[in-house]
C-alpha cells in the first residue's frame, strides 16, 4: 500500500438556516457532507460520484477549507489540519490544488493566460520576469498549450482550452493533491476525452493524487483507481473501481450504475434498468435510518430504523458497502 | 406520406465576420410515431435546425436561406406567422435543453402549463385547470393541485423538465422536439425522464426528435439516427446502423472517444483538431482535416449524402466509392 497523504475521518459540513428578519434564529440545519471518512494514497486517483446535491462539492471545498469542517478530522500527511492556523492554511491550500467545474467561471475575464499562471507561480517564489514567463511557458507546454497564446484573454479559448490553462494554473503550485471537481462535465466527448488523458498523464508523471469529482460514471471509471459512491451527505460504497462495476454491494450503487447509457443500440434495449422513483430527500431533514430507503427498490422495514454503518464486505475486504442487505442474493445476483 | 418532411434546409448567420452558415442543405423525413435521434457536438447546428423549424430563429441576424419542411402539406419554413403559431404548442410541442431557465419564474406553474390549452383549445380557465392537473399527475408529479399554484425555483430540476414535458404533450401533439431534454440532469434522472417521454410518447402516437450530444440515449430510445457536423448530415441510419457499424469516420471517432470504449489506463482516443470556421466556405468533406483516413479526394472532392440500399447514408466519399470499411478491419481492436 501507498503511503496515505490525505486523509478525512467522520467529516460533517452543516451549514446552518435562519430564519426571522428581526429575531434571526437557527432553524435546522443542511447537513451537506454528513460524516465522512475516505483517504487518498500517494498516486491513487479516487472517484468520487453521486447525483448533484449529495455533497460532492461541499466535500471537495471542505478540504481546501472553503467550507471549514464542523465535525471530524482531516490529516494531510499525517498531521492534523482540521483547524490550521493562518500559515498552515496558506501551506494546505498551494499542496492541495482544486480544478472547477466551469471554465468560464473560474478564469478571471480580465487577466492574461500570463497573469493567471504567473499569480500562482509566484505564490511559491518570487521570480524575475523573465525567468517567470520561462516558468508560465514550460507549464503552458506541459497542459498542451502553444506559447504564442501566453497574452491573450481567456474568451479567446474554447472550453477545452480553458479548462486546460486552470490545470496550468494548479501545477504552478507544485501540488501533492489535485481536486478536480467535475473537471469535464462541461465540455463535449471529443473535447472531454483530451482533457482526460492530460489529466491522467500529469497523474502519473508526477505521481500526483487526484480526488476526480464526477456524476459520470463512465468517465470516473476510466480515470479512477478507486470510487466512493455519495448519497445525501454520507458515502454508501467504496472499493476499487473494477470491483464496484463488477459487483456493486449498495442498490444505490446498482441504480447508477443502470442509469448509466450505453452507446449500443443492442445491449442497450436488451439490459434491464432500475428506474429510482422521485428525486432525492432534502439533506435538512434527511430521512430516519438508511438516507436511501425511501426510494430504495429493495428496502425492508429495518432500513427505515437503522443507519447501516460503510463496513467493508466479509468476502471481499476492499470493498465497503452501507446496506443492511449487502450479503442478500436478491440484491447482489 | 411522412408527418415532417424537411429537404435542402440552410441556416445562416450574419456577423461581422462574415455569413456563418450553421445549417447546411439538411433533409430528413420522420413518420408519425417514429423517434429520431440527432447528435453531434457543440456547434454543430443540432439546435438551430430545430429552431429554424419552429421558426424561432431570430431573424436578422438569421436567414433561412432554402429549403423545405412540410408538415402535414404546410411549409413551416414559409407559411404566415398566424399558422405558425397555430400549430407551434399544438401539433408541435418542444421541450427545451435547460429546465432552469426556460421556464418564466414570474409565473406560477400552473398558470404557464394551461397556455396551450386556453390559447389553442380555448378552454375555460376551469377546464384548461383539471386539464393541467391530469398532465402534472400523468408526468409523475405527486399533490397536483397544490404544485400548480407553486412557482419555479420551488420545483428541482428533475420536476421542471417534467413540467416542461407536460406542457409539450398538453395538446397531444403530432411532433414533439426535444433538444437536449436531458443535459442538465443527473443519470438517475435522465433515466427516469426518458422512460417518460417514450411511455407518453406511446400513449399518443406522437413522432419524437430528440436532440442531444450523448450517443447513449439515443441507443436507447431512437429508432433512426442522424449525426450531423458543421450544419451537415454526416450520417443516417437506424440507430442500429449507425451505432455498431458505422459508416463514417465522425461517427467511429466519436464513440472511440467515449471513456466506455476504452479500458481504463489506456490513452483515450481523441480526435486532433478543431471543427472548421463556419464563416468560411468548406470545400470536399467538413470532417476531413480531422479524419484518420483521409486522402486527397476528401479534402478537394465534392462530398455529398449517400443512401445506400439499405437505407444506411453516409457522406464519406471512401466509403460511398467502396476503398474504405470501417466495421470489419478497424473496429475489431475496442470491443467494451
Amino acid at each position: 500500500m501507498q503511503k496515505i497523504v490525505l486523509e478525512m475521518d467522520g467529516i460533517r459540513t452543516h451549514f446552518p438556516l435562519y430564519r426571522g428578519l428581526i429575531v434571526r434564529r437557527q432553524r435546522g440545519q443542511v447537513r451537506a457532507v454528513d460524516g465522512v471518512s475516505l483517504s487518498l494514497a500517494k498516486g491513487e486517483v479516487l472517484g468520487l460520484v453521486g447525483e448533484s446535491g449529495c455533497g460532492k462539492s461541499t466535500l471537495a471545498r471542505t478540504i481546501i477549507h472553503l467550507a471549514p469542517p464542523t465535525a471530524g478530522k482531516l490529516f494531510l500527511h499525517g498531521a492534523d489540519v482540521t483547524n490550521p492556523s493562518p500559515e498552515n492554511l496558506a501551506a494546505v491550500r498551494s499542496n492541495v490544488q482544486m480544478i472547477f467545474q466551469d471554465p468560464y467561471a473560474s478564469l478571471d475575464p480580465r487577466m492574461t493566460v500570463f497573469d493567471i499562471i504567473a499569480e500562482a507561480v509566484l505564490i511559491k517564489n518570487r521570480l524575475s520576469r523573465k525567468k517567470l514567463t520561462g516558468k508560465v511557458v514550460a507549464l503552458m507546454e506541459q497542459v498542451g498549450l502553444a506559447p504564442e497564446f501566453i497574452l491573450k484573454y481567456p474568451h479567446e479559448f474554447s472550453g477545452g482550452q480553458r479548462q486546460r490553462i486552470a490545470i496550468a494554473r494548479t501545477l504552478a503550485m507544485n501540488p501533492e493533491i489535485i481536486i478536480a471537481d467535475e473537471p469535464v462535465s462541461a465540455l463535449d466527448v471529443s473535447i472531454q476525452a483530451q482533457i482526460i488523458n492530460l489529466m491522467a498523464h500529469l497523474c502519473r508523471q508526477r505521481g500526483l493524487a487526484m480526488l476526480f469529482i464526477s456524476h459520470d460514471l463512465s468517465v470516473v471509471k476510466h480515470v479512477s483507481m478507486r470510487i466512493a459512491v455519495m448519497y445525501l451527505g454520507k458515502i454508501m460504497e467504496t472499493g476499487p473501481s473494477e470491483d464496484i462495476f463488477a459487483g456493486p454491494r449498495h442498490p444505490y450503487t446498482k441504480a447508477l450504475l443502470s442509469a448509466m447509457p450505453v452507446a449500443d443500440p443492442e445491449k442497450e434495449r436488451s439490459r434491464k434498468r432500475i428506474i429510482l422513483p422521485g428525486d432525492p430527500p432534502s439533506p435538512i431533514n434527511p430521512p430516519p435510518g438508511c438516507p436511501f430507503h425511501p426510494r430504495c427498490p429493495f428496502a425492508q422495514k429495518k432500513c427505515a430504523s437503522t443507519i447501516p454503518p460503510l463496513e467493508p464486505c466479509a468476502d471481499k475486504p476492499e470493498q465497503s458497502a452501507a446496506c443492511v442487505r449487502k450479503y442478500d442474493d436478491e440484491l447482489t445476483g | 406520406m411522412p408527418l415532417l418532411s424537411v429537404t435542402n434546409l440552410s441556416t445562416s448567420f450574419h456577423s461581422r465576420r462574415g455569413t456563418v452558415r450553421v445549417v447546411n442543405s439538411v433533409g430528413f423525413n420522420i413518420d408519425k410515431g417514429e423517434t429520431l435521434g440527432i447528435a453531434g457536438e457543440s456547434g454543430s447546428g443540432k439546435s438551430v435546425l430545430c429552431y429554424s423549424l419552429t421558426g424561432l430563429v431570430p431573424q436578422p441576424p438569421g436567414t433561412i436561406e432554402s429549403g423545405e419542411a412540410l408538415f402535414d402539406g404546410c411549409d413551416l419554413l414559409k407559411c404566415t406567422t398566424e399558422k405558425l403559431r397555430s400549430i407551434r404548442g399544438n401539433r408541435i410541442g418542444m421541450i427545451f435543453q435547460d429546465p432552469m431557465t426556460s421556464l418564466n419564474p414570474y409565473l406560477s406553474i400552473g398558470s404557464q402549463l394551461v397556455e396551450p390549452l386556453t390559447i389553442h383549445r380555448g378552454l375555460s380557465k376551469k377546464e384548461a385547470s383539471a386539464r393541467g392537473i391530469d398532465a402534472l399527475t400523468e408526468v409523475g408529479i405527486q399533490d397536483a393541485p397544490r404544485r400548480m399554484r407553486q412557482f419555479p425555483h420551488e420545483f428541482s430540476g428533475g420536476m421542471r423538465q417534467r413540467v416542461m414535458i407536460a406542457m409539450a404533450l398538453i395538446n397531444n401533439p403530432d411532433l414533439v422536439i426535444a433538444d437536449e431534454p436531458t443535459t442538465a440532469l443527473d443519470v438517475t434522472v435522465q433515466a427516469q425522464i426518458l422512460d417518460l417521454i417514450g411511455a407518453l410518447q406511446h400513449k399518443h402516437n406522437s413522432a419524437v426528435i430528440l436532440v442531444t450530444h450523448d450517443l447513449g440515449v439515443i441507443a436507447g430510445i431512437c429508432k433512426r439516427v442522424m449525426i450531423m457536423y458543421a450544419g451537415r448530415v454526416l450520417e443516417s441510419g437506424s440507430a442500429g446502423q449507425v451505432l455498431s457499424r458505422p459508416r463514417h469516420p465522425y461517427t467511429f471517432a466519436l464513440q472511440k472517444s467515449m471513456p466506455a470504449f476504452t479500458k481504463r489506463g489506456n490513452e483515450l482516443y481523441t480526435i486532433p483538431g478543431a471543427p472548421p470556421d463556419l464563416s468560411r466556405e468548406i470545400i470536399g468533406c467538413p470532417f476531413a482535416p480531422r479524419c484518420e483516413f483521409k486522402i486527397d479526394k476528401c479534402v478537394n472532392g465534392p462530398c455529398q449524402l449517400l443512401v445506400h440500399k439499405d437505407g444506411h447514408a453516409t457522406a464519406c466519399v471512401r466509403i460511398n466509392d467502396g476503398d474504405l470499411l470501417l466495421d470489419t478491419k478497424y473496429r475489431a481492436g475496442f470491443t467494451e
